[in-house]
């Protein structure tokens, strides 16, 4: 069986992998091409005592040579295992990522240390089925056995072992990266776009799984595997759970209501509080707009900005790190000044200097011709000095003829004393270094002062100086071609690619933000969408219907007829609950086109939201009763613009005379998902 | 050899754009200014924010990309393909990678439909389609992994926001000395220093360097976006400045000083698939039909412009 799955009449002329892992045994499982479990139980039934292990292998390999040529060698399933214990070579609570023997043990049910006795063996026998394979003379494939320059022994099953373990936890970032849990990713377009996203050894792949990605010939292979890998993916699971990060907290002053607070920045899809936890004396709470956590107690102080503190709170920590000067520049979203780590060279933007150092940072600025306004009697910040900063005021600088003060250094912008690569059509960040798309090679910055003034720019071994005249000199010309670059600059030196693209037909975070719509609220504007409102909104030229049902109404008591009158004339449905049915859908008309109930009686009803995965109501969503007007109300599954509004005036009439306001949220979110 | 798919800045920027998918406007404002400079060193606008704004604005209203000025995020549109109304024409929008673009030049697209990319000034090249048979935008969007809507143009006309929904937030007393605000003049369609402490119409101001926009309605004040807050302004003195004529299958008239609010100018822009033509100070959207014209009209509370009277007055 394993005979023909490698060495089959199929791989004629082709090179030839013996690659096993559990994937493949499973799969060969499932289509019935191998019966239950077969090759590790066949394969350890061959085996022979600890101390004569292989002897049953050889005595059938012994029997083999004597026969005809073309047989398929006897060790092939032995070795095929090896392969299988190098593909599952991962770091793993128990065993080291190298721990090659370790693996094939339990596979082989002996201990590490008798196969290690008799692995020269099975290495022989490698080299045996290299050969055999150039005896055929290409009819069973070509081989790509090779010796390992280090690994005398374990490098032949190394050489074939595709995919590892750890080769799987690197491809589902990928995976992540290129939007495999969002929309269906051919194999072709994986692969492509795993050539460019794997761009050098820092990416986490095997070197055997980099040899096949850089391999032109391998990319139909290599499609395949990715395919496989890809629809195995969970779409959930990324790497290895990693110990939550810090919060970093930012300074957030707010002139117009007067205050001064700590906020900290949340990582994407982090719930507000809970991503702190819990710590005595330390509240917090979500910060209007997302995105930020307030730190409501232990309030601000000068001293805290300069010494620098740390929230340790029972999932994360807010952390700042002291220092004697804070740039600050406008967020509108947080509706004030925000802290941040280095001074702007183009914005607006607020200098908070401890009383100590400012009259040393107060006369640089001033020597140096940097133009500021020192603020003084503010609200809440006492302790420090302001000065305020207009756009552009540190491109004006001037040699101040000394050494810049410590404070102001710490938060100085470093691309302004530093070598390095601006601008550039920079591709979204990938495993390796800094890729750009073809034609946005990047600029590279020389500040005035640093020598020499010229650049050395390489690829594919050669190399060209270049001068820079004034500070900055542009790679975009100079560099045009797909490939690998690096300019090598007063000491310091650069390295960045140049793609034509990423392999994606689609960008995986495209159509994130649209128009969902509502009514008497801010929601026309265009937001950032839940997965949910995907169906329901417009992106671009995409406009997308709503799901048929996201929010029903339960009705309770009394009597129970519906008529749903279709579009054609004369189609009417009537629909009769029984009594005491806990609910009947009336919103939830799931018709295409328009489908009316007209309503016979004045029930009472319930609202509740449904929109949950599965449609079950949510434990804690507090059902809220009100009585609708009299026969008559129309409701429609396609509502016109001015039937929304119709009922929207229908609700807040309602909400009106109910002193729970739950429903009506409720209601208008589920008049905004329509 | 290298495939080259872009031959003009905008086009280039907005490659670059669809590989990404979404950012902050930061950065893609700065990605902007850096590919401005690259294709004429020492371009310097007037104003750095309004060339960049305008540039996002062609985008979104081309159906591009969506921004979140809120959250100051961008994100591509999905690669769309839609008919234009009345035509047999149709347009390809939304995300448009160096993958995407090869794909539409290759075999399997060309025997499904005629491609067309129309240059546009200081934006992404209009991509339009001419379907060989029936069902060829359906099959050209499955080809390309695309989305596949009957006609946008339409759809987003049927979903417009009325003024008074969702246009405007809570209400607001502007703490500003009057000297610091201007008022929107209707007639000369331009704001004006306030010569005295409006109740009316609609006011800006900068605060924190940003500029805020505010409609009074008898001293009740609520924040609005600039393009929303013209045509309230414009409905509380009843004045019509849209205007609709049926010639060439329909063609909306717009002052340039008075831009359409973004979705529905949208709307008007997707039934040619094009930005909107310069005349005098007018801005022309071609074929766009009565029903769509007559959504935005009604919308916007320019009821004189109704395409059924055949056009109205502008003010003057």
């Amino acid at each position: 069986m394993l005979g023909e799955l490698f060495f089959g009449p199929d791989k004629a002329e082709q090179t030839v992998v013996v690659f096993v892992d559990d994937r493949l045994l499973d799969d060969l499982r499932q289509s019935g091409v191998a019966p239950e479990s077969p090759l590790i139980e066949s394969v350890r039934a061959q085996l022979g005592s600890p101390k004569k292990l292989l002897d049953p292998v050889l005595s059938r390999v012994a029997a083999w040579r004597k026969g005809p040529d073309g047989a398929v060698p006897p060790y092939l399933p032995l070795l095929a295992v090896t392969v299988l214990a190098a593909s599952q070579m991962a770091e793993s609570d128990k065993l080291d990522g190298h721990n090659y023997y370790g693996r094939l043990a339990p596979i082989l049910g002996c201990s590490p240390s008798v196969i290690e006795e008799h692995f020269d063996v099975i290495a022989g026998w490698w080299k045996d089925l290299d050969a055999w394979l150039q005896r055929s003379g290409g009819s069973r494939g070509i081989s790509t056995i090779v010796e390992h320059p280090r690994l005398k022994k374990i490098g032949y099953p190394l050489s074939q072992a595709l995919v590892r373990e750890s080769d799987r936890r690197t491809l589902r970032q990928f995976f992540k990266h290129a939007g495999v849990d969002r929309r269906p990713v051919s194999g072709t377009e994986l692969a492509a776009a795993l050539v460019n996203w794997a761009t050098d050894g820092r990416s986490g792949l095997s070197a055997r799984f980099r040899s096949l990605i850089a391999a032109p010939g391998e990319r139909a292979l290599l499609a395949r595997i990715v395919e496989a890998e890809a629809r195995a993916w969970d779409g959930v699971t990324v790497g290895t759970p990693t110990k939550p990060q810090d919060l970093p907290a930012r300074l957030l002053f707010q002139p117009r209501r007067e205050r001064v607070l700590w906020v900290a920045e949340l990582p994407d899809g982090v719930a507000g509080e809970q991503a702190f936890g819990n710590c005595r004396g330390v509240k917090v709470t979500e910060a209007s707009g997302g995105g930020f956590l307030r730190v409501e107690s232990p309030r601000f102080r000068a001293q805290d900005l300069v010494s620098g503190f740390m929230l340790a709170g029972s999932r994360r920590s807010v952390r700042w790190t002291g220092r004697r000067a804070t740039p600050m520049v406008i967020d509108p979203n947080l509706d004030g000044w925000v802290s941040v780590s280095r001074l702007s060279m183009d914005e607006k933007q607020l200098l908070l200097v401890a009383e100590p150092d400012w009259s040393g940072v107060e006369s640089y600025l001033r020597d140096s011709g940097i133009p500021f306004q020192h603020v003084t009697g503010v609200p809440g910040l006492q302790g420090l000095q302001l000065a305020q900063l207009p756009a552009g005021a540190l491109g004006d600088r001037a040699d101040a003829g000394r050494e810049m003060p410590d404070a102001l250094a710490a938060v100085w912008p470093e691309s302004v004393v530093r070598p390095g690569l601006r601008g550039g059509l920079l591709m979204k960040p990938g495993s390796g270094q800094r890729t750009y798309l073809v034609g946005g090679a990047p600029d590279l910055y020389l500040p005035a002062g640093l020598q020499p003034r010229s650049a050395d720019l390489s690829t594919d071994g050669e190399t060209t100086a270049h001068a820079v005249e004034g500070e900055t000199l542009s790679l975009s010309s100079l560099a045009a071609a797909p490939g690998s670059y690096t300019v090598s600059v007063a000491g310091a030196e650069f390295r960045f690619r140049l793609v034509e693209s990423s392999g994606l037909l689609h960008a995986p975070d495209a159509g994130g933000i649209g128009w969902t719509g509502g009514c008497g609220s801010a929601s026309w504007q265009p937001a950032r969408l839940q997965a949910e409102a995907l169906a329901g909104a417009v992106r671009g030229a995409a406009v997308a219907e709503p799901p048929p049902s996201l929010v029903r109404t339960v009705r309770t008591g009394g009597c129970s007829t519906l008529f749903l009158i279709g579009d054609n004339p004369g189609e009417l449905q009537r629909i009769q609950v029984p009594n005491g049915a806990p609910h009947g859908d009336l919103f939830g008309c799931t018709r295409a086109g328009t489908v009316q109930a007209a309503l016979s009686f004045v029930p009472t009803w319930i609202v509740r939201d449904w929109s949950e995965p599965g449609s079950r109501p949510r434990a804690r969503a507090t059902p809220v009763e009100f009585t609708l007007p009299p026969a008559g109300i129309v409701v429609t599954a396609d509502p016109r613009p001015d039937e929304i509004a119709q009922w929207c005036d229908e609700i807040k009439r309602l909400s009106a005379a109910s002193t729970d306001n739950r429903w009506q949220k409720l209601a208008l979110r589920s008049w905004a998902a329509r | 050899m290298t495939e080259c798919y872009y031959d003009s800045w905008p086009d280039q920027l907005f490659g670059w754009a669809s590989e990404r998918g979404s950012g902050d406007l930061t950065s893609f404002g700065k990605t902007y200014e850096w590919a401005r400079h690259r294709a004429k060193p020492g371009w310097k606008p007037r104003d750095r924010a309004a060339a960049f704004n305008g540039y996002l604005r062609d985008l979104s209203v081309l159906g591009l990309i969506e921004v979140d000025r809120q959250a100051r995020r961008w994100a591509v549109a999905p690669t769309t393909v839609t008919s234009l109304p009345a035509s047999d024409l149709g347009i390809v929008t939304g995300g448009r990678t160096p993958g995407l673009l090869k794909a539409l030049e290759g075999e399997a697209v060309s025997s499904m439909v005629d491609m067309r990319k129309v240059l546009q000034h200081q934006a992404p090249r209009a991509i339009l389609v001419r379907p060989r048979r029936r069902d060829a935008l359906s099959a050209l969007a499955e080809a390309i992994g695309a989305i596949h809507v009957s006609c946008a143009a339409r759809l987003i006309a049927a979903r417009l926001p009325r003024l008074d929904e969702g246009e405007w937030s809570e209400a607001w007393a502007p703490e500003v000395p009057t000297d610091e605000i201007d008022c929107f003049d209707t007639s000369l369609l331009q704001f004006v220093p306030a010569a005295y402490r409006p109740v009316n119409g609609l006011i800006r101001y900068t605060e924190f360097g940003q500029t805020k926009f505010l409609i009074g309605d008898c001293g009740v004040w609520r924040a609005v976006r600039r393009d929303a807050g013209i045509f309230l302004a414009l409905a509380q003195e009843n004045r019509t400045v849209l205007e609709w004529r049926r010639r060439n299958g329909g063609e909306l008239r717009v002052p340039r000083a008075v831009r359409l609010p973004a979705l529905h100018e949208r709307a008007a822009v997707l039934c040619l698939g094009t930005l909107p033509a310069e005349d005098g100070l007018s801005l022309v959207y071609g074929n766009v039909p009565d029903d769509v014209a007559s959504a935005i009209s009604s919308t916007l509370e320019q009821s004189g412009s109704h395409p059924s009277t055949g056009g109205a007055t502008r003010a003057r």
